[in-house]
């Protein structure tokens, strides 16, 4: 009986080995560990990395444990871009997230002829850009968010909240397509409002300086068109715009917490996080040719802070209005 | 053993148990998927109402936003500025709307404001379904699904009709293009698990929300099943999906909510695996309880097998060791009582044919000695009989006696003249040479059973038993534990005595006396035989003796009667000699020498010869004829001595004859003695002769 229960004790024994391995089998497999490397240019576009995680997160990239962030912080011009995508590309990273026209249509020419798929985070247009095809059918290896061009309706805001406004002192970036696109819908729309435009090509801080140093007179406001480089710079604005009291109506939402008075435009969490969807289907597999091109949502901000700075007085209902207000 | 009761018991037990464990895990798990997929369907159902009802109270929201933009703020009673304003306000207020158009009782835009454009121009839309509907049937109106153009983003409208209070009449129709966006992030924010999705469907199959927007934006087209269930889903998988369908307006909406099946089913498989492999675990287990209720009945059957054959193979001593009180402990019971009964049986058998066998082996060995004993007889008498020395023949018989028979020591005691004393006349053993050193004899019919026998005439056997024992008391003999004594006769009279001893007890029977007694006889005639042998050898020497004398008193006679006793021939021609020459002359010399001639072994003459050369070696064969030479004068002589001595003795038996016929012619005594007389005077001439009758 000895040898019965030896041999029951065995059998027992396999069944359980069996059972473990079974279920051992489910989670064998390794997790593969992606790399997304991030071109960006200017500082207040950080935040869509930090909504990208977050939006990366709820979908299953925890870093550290499959997912990796290569990421050594805004390029200082747009001429260093080159060594970020070299390193990336030498890295063998699984995608490319880039911040602004300039950095995307850069990162899409070095990245030609790879198959690391790119997905852009504010593009004003990225069929003008040349970065797509078009909005529902991208092509090539790259898509993303569009912010659109509300550079017009960004206008209507700011003399919402300063009618007053006949004259604006603007900028244009040659290098950069959203600059140009933002700034010639202002030129188009301007007239509509009866608002004058003041403009001046800048691509350097130094430009800028002097830009802002050798602003007309009877300038009612200060208007940044659409552009990476104006958004980078956005401080430099601000300080000027609130020393000479003027409404400085800004690109994007983080402009208005660093200081503009206004904007209309995309919110940088809420785009990253809109651009981590996109990635993760790009990561399992869906190639960014089938993935169209999604608009940003678009919020009015305002800041009260800066209105109170500047004396400016915003009505009630206006404020009402407005998406972001910064108290 | 494939085919062993044990593999087929186990493969039994365990068929069985798989077979019927089978059906049940297979109904069990037919059941549970069934249970399970139904559930899963259950689980999308309730998903896509309740998708529904957010859908639907968003619709409705957005309906309500409207309505008490007019019934309760008086949209249609404020002026244009105020118009705006409240219609920015809710424009900015709720992100659901991205315009909102307030038409004039002729369609035409009265106030129209955009989330994201400059609305720099008023249009007219008095022939747009957004403001015929309604201001035909003063009911809401939702158009149907459209989509932007620069975003591809779906939308609708729904047109409010505002109408007169006192005519009831519409006044106006405040339109809103209501975004499918906010819907996007329903969708996406509802709890979905992986490989689940929820969308939305018009009534042009067109994908006109979902959790990924991309299938929005990528014109997603899906055709509703009628069913729910598994399908293939807006994804091109297989999905389990169900619908739910609400109407807005004259719109029509279905909601699907799908998962895959992969993600349904993983419960279900892992159920089923669950159920697979507890069912496994069950057949493992039915099946070593098999295995041991197969061993608990095949093995006591296999010990039973093992048993009977080793009991075939002979061992009868095995048992069956199985303790058990049911059919096969009385199995076993019954194979033991058939064992013991079968041993017994053979037992007996074996000693019977044990003794059987020993019997015939006893006879075979005795029918053996029987004829090793006669084949030495004939041996021992073949040999003897051809021995006639008597002083040869005895020492040969008791050698071949005791090479043959065993014995260690045999001897044969021959009656002295006397017949008063058996001696030891030969013997082969060490002991026995003693006793003839000592010459041993026993007195007949005093001494041992020697004595006895040479007395009696009869055999007799001396065992180391009883009073026999004082029999081995020869110091000489000491290893003798059996002696038996057979007479010797020769016509009917014993001349002494076969004596074999043995080392053994009781080494003798009634059967070897009688054997070795014909032996006895043999030796007894061989004894006669060489006697006879040597008396005929005695009479012949005796008569040899007698012959030789006579012949050399014949030849002695004639040498002295004869006056020429011999020739000698010089080469021409023979010479007479008148005296005998010394034949020592001649003897030892190379070219002379002189041959007896014998006859009888008695010289009767000499023949000598020597060559005419000095020093001539004869020949062999001149030697050879020499001798043969003498031999045939030997002869020669001797035959016309007895030629001559034949003839003298016819002479004389004729006379004698003569004598005899006229004697026997007389009738009368004195005729007789006269006739007598006379004869013999005419033999005898000159001789005195006288003839007398002799008184008592």
């Amino acid at each position: 009986m000895k040898t019965a229960f030896k041999t029951l004790f065995l059998i027992l024994v396999i069944v359980l080995l069996s059972s473990i391995l079974l279920s051992a089998c489910g989670e064998s497999s390794q997790k593969k560990i992606y790399k997304i490397g991030v071109v960006n240019l200017a500082p207040p576009l950080e935040p869509i990395l930090e909504g990208f995680q977050i939006g990366m997160k709820e979908a299953g990239y925890v870093e550290g444990q499959n997912v990796t962030y290569i990421y050594d912080g805004p390029a200082a011009n747009p001429s260093a871009l080159d060594g970020v995508l070299d390193n990336l590309k030498n890295e063998n990273v699984d995608l490319v997230l880039t911040f602004g026209t300039l950095a995307t249509l850069t990162a899409k020419e070095s990245l030609a002829g790879t198959d690391i798929p790119i997905i852009f985070g504010p593009v004003t247009d990225p069929v003008a850009s040349g970065i797509v095809n078009s909005v529902l059918s991208p092509g090539g290896n790259i898509t993303g968010i569009q912010t659109g061009n509300p550079t017009p309706k960004r206008l209507e805001w700011l003399l919402k909240i300063d009618p007053a406004i006949k004259r604006l002192y603007t900028f244009n970036n040659p290098d950069d397509n959203s600059s140009v696109q933002a700034l010639a819908a202002l030129t188009e729309t301007a007239p509509t409002f009866s608002v004058e435009l003041v403009i001046r090509d800048v691509s350097t801080p130094e430009e800028i300086t002097d830009a802002l140093n050798e602003m007309p007179e009877d300038i009612d406001a200060i208007f940044l068109p659409a552009s990476a480089f104006f958004e980078k710079n956005n401080a430099q604005f601000v300080e000027f715009a609130n020393a000479q009291k003027l409404p400085l109506a800004a690109p994007a939402t983080a402009n208005v917490r660093d200081g503009a008075i206004i904007s209309f435009g995309h919110d940088n969490i809420p785009l990253g996080q809109q651009a981590s969807r996109l990635a993760d289907q790009i990561l399992r597999g869906v190639k960014p040719a089938d993935l169209p091109v999604e608009s940003a949502d678009l919020f009015v901000s305002i800041n009260l802070k800066t209105a109170e700075i500047i004396g400016l007085n915003i009505p009630d209902e206006i404020i009402r209005q407005a998406n972001i207000v910064v108290r | 053993m494939t085919n062993s009761i044990r593999t087929r018991l186990a493969v039994t037990f365990v068929a069985l148990a798989a077979s019927l464990l089978f059906v049940v895990g297979a109904v069990l798990a037919w059941q549970s998927f069934k249970t399970d997929q139904q559930r899963a369907v259950d689980l999308q159902s309730e998903l896509a109402f309740r998708i529904s009802t957010q859908v639907a109270s968003y619709m409705q929201i957005q309906e309500s936003s409207l309505k008490e933009l007019i019934q309760v703020r008086g949209l249609s009673g404020l002026n244009r500025d105020q118009q705006t304003n409240l219609l920015s306000e809710l424009l900015s207020f709720t992100d659901a709307f991205d315009s909102l158009t307030l038409l004039s009782r002729n369609g035409s835009e009265q106030v129209a404001i955009s989330r994201t454009n400059i609305v720099d121009q008023l249009g007219d839309r008095s022939t747009d379904p957004e403001f015929t509907v309604p201001k035909a049937n003063g009911q809401i109106y939702y158009s149907p699904v459209l989509f932007a153009e620069k975003t591809g983003e779906p939308f609708l409208f729904i047109s409010v009709p505002i109408t007169d209070l006192r005519t009831g009449t519409v006044t106006n129709v405040l339109v809103a293009n209501v975004r499918f966006k906010p819907v996007w992030d329903l969708l996406a924010g509802t709890s979905l698990g992986e490989g689940s999705n929820a969308y939305i469907v018009d009534s042009r199959n067109r994908v006109i929300a979902h959790n990924n927007p991309s299938v929005v934006l990528r014109n997603t087209l899906f055709t509703v099943p009628n069913q729910d269930g598994v399908h293939i889903g807006a994804s091109g998988n297989n999905v389990v999906l169900a619908t739910n369908q609400i109407t807005l307006g004259d719109q029509k909406f279905t909601i699907v909510a799908e998962t895959s099946t992969v993600e349904a089913y993983a419960g279900i498989i892992r159920t089923e695996l669950t159920i697979a492999l507890l069912l496994l675990v069950s057949v493992v287990l039915a099946s070593g309880l098999g295995w041991l209720a197969a061993r608990q009945i095949v093995e006591p059957i296999e010990d039973l097998a093992a048993t009977a054959e080793r009991v075939t193979n002979g061992d009868l001593s095995q048992k069956a060791s199985i303790k058990r009180l049911d059919e096969i402990g009385a199995l076993g019971n019954a194979f033991n009582a058939m064992t013991s009964q079968l041993q017994e049986l053979i037992g007996s058998l074996e000693q019977r044919v044990a003794e059987r066998t020993a019997e015939l082996e006893t006879a075979s060995q005795q029918v053996a000695r029987r004829a090793e004993q006669f084949e030495a007889i004939a041996q021992v008498s073949r040999i003897i009989s051809s021995i006639q020395d008597q002083e040869e023949l005895l020492p040969r018989i008791t050698r071949m006696i005791s090479q043959y028979f065993g014995f260690y020591h045999v001897g044969v005691f021959l009656l002295d003249e006397n017949n008063r004393y058996a001696i030891l006349r030969a013997a082969n053993s060490e002991g026995g040479q003693k006793m003839l050193a000592r010459r041993h004899r026993l007195e007949v019919g005093q001494t041992g059973i020697v004595g006895y026998v040479t007395s009696t005439g009869n055999p007799r056997v001396a065992l180391d038993t009883g009073v026999d024992a004082v029999y081995f008391d020869n110091p000489d003999l000491p290893e003798t534990r059996s002696e038996m004594a057979l007479p010797l006769k020769a016509g009917g009279q014993v001349v002494g005595a076969l004596d074999v001893q043995s080392t053994e007890q009781n080494a003798f029977s009634q059967e070897d006396i009688n054997i070795l007694s014909s032996l006895a006889d043999q030796v007894s005639s061989a004894i006669q035989n060489a006697r006879l042998y040597e008396e005929s050898r005695a009479a012949l020497a005796q008569a040899e003796a007698v012959s030789r004398q006579l012949t050399g008193e014949v030849w002695t006679d004639i040498r002295r009667f004869t006056p020429i006793v011999g020739y000698h021939f010089d080469g021409t021609k023979p010479e007479p000699l008148t005296q005998p020459t010394n034949g020592k002359q001649t003897k030892n010399q190379k070219d002379a020498f002189s041959v007896p001639v014998q006859l009888r072994n008695e010289t009767i003459g000499r023949l000598r010869i020597k060559s005419a050369s000095d020093g001539y070696q004869w020949t062999e064969d001149e030697i050879a004829i020499i001798h043969a030479t003498a031999e045939r004068v030997a002869l020669a002589a001797e035959n016309a001595r007895l030629l001559l001595e034949s003839r003298k003795t016819a002479a004389k038996e004729q006379v004698i004859g003569e004598i005899s016929s006229k004697i026997g012619a007389s009738i009368n005594l004195d005729n007789i003695l006269q006739t007598t007389l006379r004869e013999m005077g005419r033999i005898l001439p000159g001789a005195e002769i006288s003839i007398q009758v002799e008184n008592e």
